[in-house]
């Protein structure tokens, strides 16, 4: 399966509020097998849905309207009130006091069923609580701490004011500690299987940290968000290197690893997406949708397909393809000779002032083909090595494409010869292609020019083209074009998709081609090759009798011509194998032997 | 994802591989090519190469010491070109008859007329002592020994005369008093020598030569006046044949001569014919009596080793049968040593009594190349002591400067060589690529080689394995005369999969010559596992055999060639085979079968041919690139099935067209390809589709090499995404020289890493699956190019070096220093010490006193044995750890215990 990001669906409204509201999602939400989500929205409630088959509150608990939910987990709640004073919802029956916010708790069951809650305050304070009771105290030595993030129940990575740590929650003993790092530096970071993430909004950059260290291990620049500078952002991170990536309302589905969006969806009816939180095996994200209208503001889940995790997903969806503007002059593609001295056919090109300046003589062919054929050092009508030295694609394609803007290709119009030149490049821009052929139809010269010459012409227009021809030595060309540049597979899988009328008149065309055989005509191997891939492709049975009798016949006699040239060529093989030197050494070094040559040759076989 | 990535500076340097030579037959009119020598204690064998000198040690079977030309100053001026060899190895210094150190030093004779004297034990310390011989124009080719004289023979290199003949010299070679120089005089010259041959103890020369009216003349005379006394004996070859048999006269090939031996006493000639006769005349016949002639009718084809050991009572001949042979003289009887790896080019008795049998063969079966091996044979059971043998690659081409042995059924030898040497020199082009694999485990590398695979360690500079990999009537004996018509298989292609575990091998086997059948090849791919632990101890097995586990027959159809063989990456990674009509097959070891089985398939699908087809795996497995032709196609792994998408938005199907056909693809990282066209190298950024760069291969490759042997020249590091590019050229001027680059780019072609001048073609470079390019140049050396190198990978000499830097540091050493350093004082020894680690740090060359520098060493020699290790002791060889393979390793740590 493909990387895939499906429409949000809403599980609940939330209500407008004046300021910017916090939502909390517990951890144990976003494991895989969850079918719950607990959510803690300030001032409202905290809920408990059911997701699947249908999202379904469960139960829910009223908030005053003056507490903000600072820290949610799995039940436990903390909440700060406007007149500063701090309070930790353990359940029903707890509830403790404290001086200060808790900034995140951790609440699990132990294997004795009891709950024991770990909560981390903001002035440095770490409390568990076991049953309601308050079992272990410790005060760290941070100050202000503004961010903490449970590492598998087992460490927390305290993000505080001044520095950054890590700590092993059984005994609270530091792991590693680092003042460089502190949350200045550090905001909106999120952490999965051991890399912490980190976004850089000056800069687009993803910074990618080692838990374990704190060590920066990689920065990926995502350089299509610059476009789009100032719309809020939001990210989750849900698997290895995938990042799913909010902005005002589109979301991306990142690769940072090989640095490609796996995919993208714009949803039209959102004013913003803003992601909260992505489950940990990357099924689904979890976020608020801003309606059109002001403060209407949804949770929704946003499932998620993260593709195969290869790089078959992320071909040709680089992040370069998404950038607005992508032909820059560092695009540009240049032949660098291989060795520095002694080359002295090295040729640069100025690739966008030669444009500038074709574009601007356009509508006169005579100058056009000075130009063209002067500043690109062109010495030949058609493609020779020595022009090897112009391979941008794009330059290519900007070029083509103001020829093709500029001329109409009438009977009798003129174009300029650049055009002929540019159908024998091998390098010729596969976008400008197709319907090339119907446009240049009306001069023979050039038509046949792009049949025997141009590359990457679109299989369906050639096919169409050789059904419907009635000239004999263009539709062998056009044959040999089909049969060359496409494989057997597509030709059929293209041919099917074909006019049925299309088909029978060019199995009649070849048919007749044989019936009033001239010595012109006579049916080339490339059309019978051809005639096998039709027929292949249609099958047998879609033909009417009497088409499928003269195919027969035809068949028959070009069997019989076969058979007939075996023997010939039996017989002559015997003989001169005969002649042949005893002894000989076939050896590819030492070229001794001479190969004996019949006395005779046959030139022309009479049917 | 951008990692720090770490800056490394890459280096080149040269420091394996080189191929035993047979200097002397270069010449076709010595008969004596072998210049191996063994020492007086017959505990070493000294074997010369085309880039070093190596010893060997005969109890060990180990290489001892590697004496290598580029490592010394005065070694690299001497030998610079490929023309100057080494012609001649006499023990000792032979400037210096009262002291002449046999045990410790050697004299090497060169074909320039050059003597140096070099240590073969120890560290070379002081510059070699050298002298230039006045021979002018001639090439020197033995020097003769006995009592303290020494006559040099010469040979007259005259442009005008056909090569056939040549004219030799014989002067006597005398140095000054104090050993200073060396002079030429008393030059005795012998016109138009066909042939030569000298006895065993260098007494006694044989010649065949063309006297004045065009005769053949046999000519032997004693080089020395000895016991025996002075010899000169004429007579013509014709006296040798019997006059009544007018039929055999008619016949030229059964009076060629191809080879000569003279027995020690002077008492027997053997003559050796191209019909493969030998006969056997006795000297000591009176003028005037019939000369006693003895025929010895057992060979096929022309007889190119005759040789008779020490007393005379055994004549020991070899060619192409591959077999040698020993004719006892007394009793007419034969005994046979069969089954050599090559035909026998040379055999010599060698050591106290004959002790030995220096046996040189050649492995004709690669045409491309003179492959030589060495044996030393104990001369009393006949076991083999030492197979020597360098990396035996085969070039695309065959290369200039070697000839093949004279053959009467072989007729394609000989006559051609000028020939194809002057074409070499007209054709700017060549393509001298050879095949070549590595072992991503042990790093040992694979070369095919006609019908068997050599298997090379580089870092230990030893061959490991010659295993045959298909049937054929070689691989068990030599072939017999109708035999010949039957061409043997060949490897034309071999990946290693996996992490080492699996060898796939792709084969053509040719069916008989003369049917209307003989083009119809076959063609095998066959599946190797790594030899079991359990073979290794039993006989024939070893650490680098491989067990043949599945065969497939036309696996793609029959007459139906793979032109690619690609391995998938992980584990259990499979292979993929691509045919020259775009059908791809992918085959993988299925546990359950346990066997290779044909897993995945996409039929052919072009509706032409081509040879130009190369493939690669995505580093995931989840694509597979197929180039055809000019075509780049994607393929999705999993259902095999090319991609038909535009997924790259430019309105086509998602496979590029090149501008010329496609010779090589290689991915360079992760989404990253390389693609090497008849003009460009290009990168194709695989995540937007378009070029990212692009370098003009066209003045370089444009038709030098066939369809995918650029691919040979091309290498990429998987691990930290670079890429080696050889580039060729074929230097002009009258001499047939190469010179080539090493250019080590970033990933995507954007950045020189690393530029570097090799003087010779480089037919093949590899990537280490480590940090290093490995490559291999038409002299069958090995280099490196990496970040970890140094030049002291398998390099006795510095090894040595090392040895050295461990003694001041422990004290213990003095202590145990015994009777030879009495006579120093303890603190002049520890400063003598100091010195000497000082001067090993400057290439140890600029000590003034010689004796001193003895003392020195003597104290070094004495204090190895009580030597303390410390924790420095085995440091240096932790450099290059994840290079060296466990055998390597054992050794290196074996030499610091000694």
């Amino acid at each position: 399966m493909s990387a895939s990001i499906s429409q949000p669906f809403t599980i609940a409204n939330v209500p407008r509020q004046a300021s910017q509201t916090k939502v909390l999602i517990s951890q144990h939400s976003l494991t895989s097998n969850a079918n719950t989500l607990d959510v803690a929205v300030s001032k409202y409630s905290i809920s408990q849905y059911i997701i699947n088959p249908t999202p379904k509150l469960v139960n829910s608990k009223a908030i005053p309207s003056n507490l903000t939910v600072t820290a949610f987990d799995n039940g436990v709640y903390a909440t700060q009130s406007n007149n500063k004073s701090f309070c930790l919802y353990l359940d029903e029956s707890h509830q403790i006091p404290l001086k200060s916010a808790v900034v995140n708790c951790l609440s699990e069951k132990i294997h004795d069923e009891s709950v024991v809650t770990t909560a981390i305050l903001q002035d440095g304070t770490v409390q568990k609580y076991k049953g309601g009771e308050q079992v272990f105290a410790k005060h760290l030595p941070l100050k202000d701490i503004k961010q903490v993030e449970f590492i598998d129940g087992q460490y927390a990575l305290i993000v505080a004011a001044q520095s950054t740590a890590l700590y092993e929650l059984e005994n609270l003993t530091e792991l590693r500690v680092s003042t460089t790092l502190h949350f200045e530096q550090f905001k909106q970071i999120r952490q999965h299987l051991g890399k912490i993430y980190q976004f850089d909004l000056a800069t687009n950059d993803f910074k990618i940290f080692e838990l374990t260290t704190l060590n920066e291990i990689g920065v990926v620049n995502i350089p299509f968000l610059s476009a789009s500078k100032g719309a809020p952002l939001t990210f989750t991170v849900v698997g290895d290197s995938r990042v799913c990536l909010a902005l005002a309302n589109e979301i991306y589905l990142l690769d940072l690893h090989l640095g490609s969006v796996l995919s993208h969806n714009k949803f039209a009816q959102l004013k913003q997406v803003e992601l909260i939180a992505g489950a940990r095996d990357g099924s689904f994200a979890i976020a608020l949708s801003h309606g059109p209208q002001d403060n209407a503001v949804s949770l929704d889940i946003i499932n998620l397909e993260l593709g195969s995790r290869s790089i078959k997903d992320s071909l040709g969806k680089g992040f370069a393809t998404f950038m607005k503007e992508r032909r820059s002059a560092e695009s540009q593609v240049t032949l660098r000779p291989i060795l520095d001295a002694g080359d002295k056919t090295k040729r640069s090109f100025d690739y966008a002032s030669i444009l500038k300046k074709l574009t601007a003589a356009a509508k006169d062919p005579a100058k056009f083909d000075q130009i063209f054929f002067k500043e690109l050092y062109i010495v030949q009508e058609c493609y020779t090595e020595g022009d090897r030295f112009i391979i941008d694609q794009n330059f290519l394609s900007e070029t083509v494409g103001v020829i093709l803007k500029n001329y109409s290709f009438e009977p009798s119009s003129k174009y300029p010869a650049a055009f002929t030149y540019l159908l024998t490049h091998p390098l010729f821009p596969a976008d400008k292609t197709r319907h090339l052929l119907s446009k240049v139809k009306q001069i023979p010269r050039l038509y046949k020019q792009v049949i025997v010459t141009c590359p990457n012409l679109p299989l369906d227009e050639l096919l169409t083209e050789s059904f419907v021809i009635e000239n004999n030595e263009l539709s062998l060309d056009l044959s040999l074009k089909i049969l060359q540049d496409y494989t057997k597979d597509s030709i059929k899988k293209e041919m099917k998709a074909l006019p049925r009328v299309n088909v029978t008149n060019f199995i009649k065309f070849v048919i007749g081609n044989y019936n009033n055989s001239d010595e012109s005509s006579v049916a080339t191997p490339q059309l019978f090759q051809l005639l096998s891939l039709v027929i292949d492709s249609i099958g047998l049975f879609a033909l009417d009798g009497e088409l499928l009798t003269e195919l027969a016949g035809y068949i028959d006699n070009m069997v019989k011509i076969a058979e007939m040239n075996t023997e010939l060529w039996n017989l002559l093989e015997f003989r001169t194998n005969k002649a042949s030197v005893a002894g000989s050494n076939r050896s590819k070094y030492v070229k001794t032997q001479k190969k004996v040559f019949p006395p005779y040759l046959v030139d022309h076989l009479e049917i | 994802m951008k990692y720090s990535a770490v800056s490394q500076e890459y280096k080149l340097s040269l420091v394996s591989g080189g191929k035993p030579v047979l200097p002397r037959a270069a010449n076709p009119t010595f008969v004596d090519r072998n210049v191996s020598c063994i020492t007086g204690d017959q505990q070493n064998y000294i074997v010369p190469f085309n880039n070093q000198i190596k010893v060997y040690n005969v109890n060990t079977r180990q290489c001892v010491k590697t004496l290598k030309f580029a490592n010394n100053e005065l070694l690299a001026t001497i030998f610079t070109g490929r023309d100057t060899v080494v012609t001649d190895i006499l023990l000792g210094d032979i400037s210096q008859p009262a002291e002449r150190q046999e045990d410790r030093l050697v004299t090497l004779v060169t074909s320039r007329g050059q003597l140096v004297v070099l240590k073969y034990v120890g560290k070379q310390l002081e510059q070699p002592r050298f002298f230039q011989l006045a021979t002018g124009e001639d090439t020197v080719y033995k020097v003769f020994e006995r009592e303290g004289k020494f006559k040099v023979l010469s040979v007259t290199q005259d442009r005008q005369k056909s090569k056939t003949s040549f004219d030799y010299h014989l002067s006597d070679l005398q140095f000054s008093a104090g050993g200073d120089a060396a002079e030429l005089s008393n030059s005795v010259e012998f016109q138009d020598v066909l042939l030569s041959s000298w006895s065993t103890a260098e007494t006694t020369l044989v010649l065949l030569q063309n006297d004045k009216e065009h005769q053949r003349t046999v000519r032997v005379k004693s080089i020395f006046d000895d016991d025996l006394g002075p010899l000169d004996l004429q007579f013509p070859l014709e006296s040798l044949f019997p006059d009544n048999n007018s039929v055999q006269q008619a016949q030229t090939i059964n009076r060629f001569v191809t080879c000569l031996a003279v027995d020690n006493s002077r008492s027997q000639l053997a003559l050796g014919f191209a019909s493969g006769v030998i006969t056997l005349v006795s000297l000591t016949t009176k003028p005037d009596q019939d000369m006693h002639l003895r025929y010895l009718k057992w060979h096929i084809d022309s007889v190119l080793a005759l040789v008779f050991n020490d007393d005379s009572s055994y004549l020991i001949s070899g060619g192409w049968e591959k077999v040698l042979s020993f004719w006892q003289l007394s009793t007419n009887m034969q005994q046979f040593l069969p089954r050599l790896n090559g035909i026998v080019l040379d055999v010599q008795a060698i050591g106290k009594n004959s002790q030995f049998y220096s046996v040189a063969l050649q492995m004709t079966e690669n045409e491309s190349n003179a492959d030589y091996q060495v044996l030393l044979l104990n001369a009393a059971d006949l076991t083999s002591k030492l197979s020597i043998s360098g990396p035996l690659p085969v070039f695309d081409t065959k290369i200039a400067d070697f000839t093949q042995p004279v053959s009467t059924i072989n007729l394609n030898s000989g006559a051609a060589e000028r020939k194809y040497r002057k074409k070499l020199l007209k054709t700017k082009n060549s393509d001298f690529t050879a095949f070549v694999d590595i072992n991503p485990v042990t790093k040992q590398l694979y070369l095919p080689h006609g019908t068997n695979l050599q298997t090379y360690d580089f870092y230990k500079n030893e061959q490991v394995a010659l295993q045959y990999l298909t049937d054929s009537i070689q691989n068990h004996m030599g072939k017999v005369r109708n035999e010949l018509n039957v061409k043997d298989p060949q490897i034309r292609n071999l990946k290693v999969v996996g992490p080492g575990d699996w060898l796939v091998t792709y084969e053509v086997d040719y069916p008989p010559e003369d049917l209307l059948s003989s083009n119809d090849l076959t063609h095998v791919l066959k599946f190797w596992a790594r030899g079991t632990q359990a073979d290794e101890t039993s006989a024939g097995g070893g650490a680098g055999t491989w067990e043949l586990k599945t065969k497939v027959l036309n696996p793609h159809g029959i007459s139906s060639p793979i032109v690619d063989i690609s391995a998938c990456p992980g584990e259990n990674g499979g292979v993929i085979s691509a045919d020259n009509n775009g059908g791809l097959k992918y085959w993988e070891f299925d546990e359950r079968e346990n066997n290779w089985c044909l897993k995945k398939i996409n039929m052919p699908n072009f509706n032409h041919f081509s040879n130009s087809v190369s493939t690669v795996c995505s580093r995931d497995l989840s694509l597979v690139f197929h180039a055809f032709d000019d075509k780049l196609q994607i393929i999705d792994f999993d259902s095999f099935k090319k991609i038909d998408d535009d997924i790259f938005n430019n309105g086509g199907t998602g496979d590029f067209t090149m501008d010329s056909e496609i010779k090589i693809i290689k991915l360079v990282s992760e989404t990253v390809l390389l693609v090497a066209t008849e003009t460009n190298l290009m990168t194709l950024d695989l995540l937007s589709g378009k070029l990212v760069s692009a370098l003009d291969m066209y003045p370089y490759v444009h038709g030098n090499y066939k369809n995918s042997h650029l691919g040979r020249l091309i290498s990429c590091d998987s691990k930290s995404d670079k890429v080696a590019l050889v580039i060729n050229e074929h230097l002009p001027g009258k001499e047939l020289k190469y010179r080539s680059h090493i250019i080590v780019f970033n990933s995507t072609l954007t950045a020189k890493l690393g530029d570097f001048v090799h003087p010779d073609y480089i037919s093949w470079i590899g990537w280490n699956h480590d940090t290093d390019f490995i490559f291999l140049d038409i002299s069958s050396r090995l280099g490196v190019v990496g970040t970890t190198v140094n030049t002291e990978i398998a390099d006795e000499i510095n090894r040595e070096g090392l040895l050295d830097a461990l003694k001041p540091a422990s004290s213990s050493v003095s202590a145990n220093a015994d009777a030879q350093t009495q006579d120093s004082e303890d603190h002049d020894y520890l400063q003598q010490l100091r010195a000497m680690t000082l001067k090993k740090g400057e290439n140890g060359l600029s000590l003034a006193d010689d004796d001193e520098e003895d003392a020195a060493q003597e104290i070094i020699d004495g204090a190895k044995t009580g030597q303390t290790l410390n924790m420095n002791s085995f440091s240096n060889m932790f450099e290059n750890i994840q290079n060296v393979t466990m055998g390597t390793l054992f050794d290196n740590v074996m030499q610091v215990l000694q």
